[in-house]
């Protein structure tokens, strides 16, 4: 079996018959971007690197909680890395403000690569620059709103009490912010491919 | 909540910013449209690729050997191999686990806390090395080999309890073995439990031996020959404590003796007998 050509989800299903050579190929495919994601969140390296070993002890133990039906692997396993690093940022108390634009934090690691899967990498980098852009295309406000959402974990109605903003102001900045992104990601003709497309480009879960 | 509303609703539930009560009436509305739950989908996509938007950091590769250490269970104990013949093997060697070993409790813990201690170093060291994109082959091998001593002394230490379960408790038998000339002196006294699955042989007043010669235990069966359980060498004060681990520790035992055999021991005995116990 040819591990670095198999995909994401073929890989998964290896999962399940604890194939150990399957489980570090998609580790070396996605551990620097759960540890990146974790990371922005929780601004701390023993918490990012926790959260990394969490979630991929979760995809070993538990592969059959990835169902392909719901989308595709890679939005799954950065939803459950978000969503774990939001937990843990809650259970320590520590919900910070995060700025538009921060600057990464001291002693965070060196710059890494986006994955040890060259062709991916590639693909990767390039989604990387395409939603930066997008965002960097937002008014300041709605992409303050969005990034309060996803890195800080606030609801709207926390996010409108951090800014003292109406709720709907807030409702309309996230809406209006997100249909922006969606609409800058389709012209750079990420995101919403179809899968052959997506196997034959750049999509954020498909395999080059 | 009708689709309109619930299509206002999707950006928001996908970066998890809904508040509880409306997240739960969308989603009850989500598990029954179709069109809407393939709207959210995309949405979840959109959300998913924001994390491309966080500065890219490498994790440390001691991560990974962290994560991969705790995949499956360590493989055996390579290093350190601890015969555990039964006699029915008759094979080379009964299984003298350690010499002394009731007094090295404290000892061997000590040995483990500073295993501990090194490991904790080399995984420092090791994230150190990393950083600095130098070779980490050599450090993650003795991380590893430090790990395997770390297990295999742990091993001891339980073994050790078991023991002296058996000595505190009085086992379920004892044998007393008398010294011979030339070591007329020499007593042991042998404890057995088959509960705890080990025997506890106490020596004392064995004479010290030249470095071309060496201890060597022997147990034997009805109708067969001596089969070894290993060679030992006794403490300064002429004591030796060795724990023997058999399938069968006293039930068909007839024979229990020590001989002086050259060093690295013999496949049957050759040397004298300098403490022998009979049934």
């Amino acid at each position: 079996m040819n591990y670095t050509e198999c995909p994401d989800e073929e890989l998964m299903t290896q999962l399940s018959r604890q194939d150990i050579q399957a489980f570090e190929t998609l580790y070396d495919r996605y551990g620097n971007l759960v540890y990146s994601v974790s990371l922005r969140i929780l601004r701390d390296v023993q918490a990012a690197e926790d959260v990394v070993q969490d979630v991929f002890l979760r995809v070993w133990r538990k592969p059959d909680h990835y169902d392909t039906a719901r989308g595709r692997f890679l939005t799954w396993l950065l939803s459950v890395a978000r969503n774990r690093a939001i937990d843990e940022q809650r259970s320590r108390g520590r919900r910070q403000r995060f700025e538009v634009g921060s600057s990464p934090l001291e002693g965070e690691g060196p710059p890494g690569d986006e994955s040890d899967d060259p062709a991916l990498a590639a693909v990767l980098a390039d989604q990387r620059t395409a939603i930066r852009h997008a965002l960097a295309g937002l008014p300041p406000e709605q992409r303050s709103a969005i990034e309060l959402a996803y890195y800080g974990g606030l609801t709207q109605q926390e996010i409108s009490r951090a800014l003292g903003e109406p709720l709907g102001t807030v409702k309309t900045r996230i809406r209006l912010g997100m249909q922006k992104m969606r609409a800058a990601l389709a012209t750079a003709r990420l995101g919403f491919q179809s899968e052959d497309e997506l196997r034959g480009s750049s999509g954020i879960a498909g395999r080059p | 909540m009708n689709c309109e509303e619930a299509q206002g609703l999707l950006d928001a539930h996908s970066l998890g910013a809904l508040d509880r009560s409306e997240a739960g009436r969308l989603e009850k509305h989500l598990a029954g449209c179709q069109e809407c739950r393939r709207l959210h989908q995309e949405a979840v996509e959109a959300s998913a690729l924001l994390a491309l938007a966080a500065p890219l950091r490498r994790a440390s590769p001691a991560l990974r050997l962290r994560l991969r250490q705790r995949l499956a269970p360590r493989p055996a104990l390579r290093w350190f191999p601890a015969p555990r013949l039964s006699w029915a093997t008759g094979a080379a060697a009964l299984v003298a686990v350690s010499v002394g070993a009731l007094t090295w409790g404290g000892f061997l813990q000590t040995q483990v806390n500073g295993l501990k201690e090194d490991n904790d170093r080399f995984a420092v060291l090791y994230d150190e090395l990393d950083r600095r994109g130098e070779t980490v082959d050599v450090l993650q091998k003795a991380l590893t080999d430090a790990a395997f001593r770390q297990e295999h002394l742990q091993n001891l230490l339980q073994e050790q309890d078991q023991a002296m379960r058996v000595v505190a408790l009085g086992g379920e038998g004892q044998e007393d073995l008398v010294g011979t000339l030339p070591a007329s002196e020499a007593r042991g006294r042998y404890m057995w439990s088959q509960e705890e699955g080990l025997g506890v042989l106490f020596l004392s007043n064995l004479p010290q031996l030249p470095e071309d010669s060496t201890y060597q235990l022997w147990v034997t069966r009805e109708g067969g020959s001596p089969v070894s359980g290993g060679t030992f060498t006794p403490q300064d004060d002429g004591s030796a404590r060795l724990i023997v681990r058999t399938s069968d520790l006293a039930g068909t035992l007839t024979g229990m003796a020590i001989t002086v055999e050259p060093a690295g021991g013999s496949t049957t005995p050759t040397g004298d007998i300098v403490l022998q116990g009979q049934r």
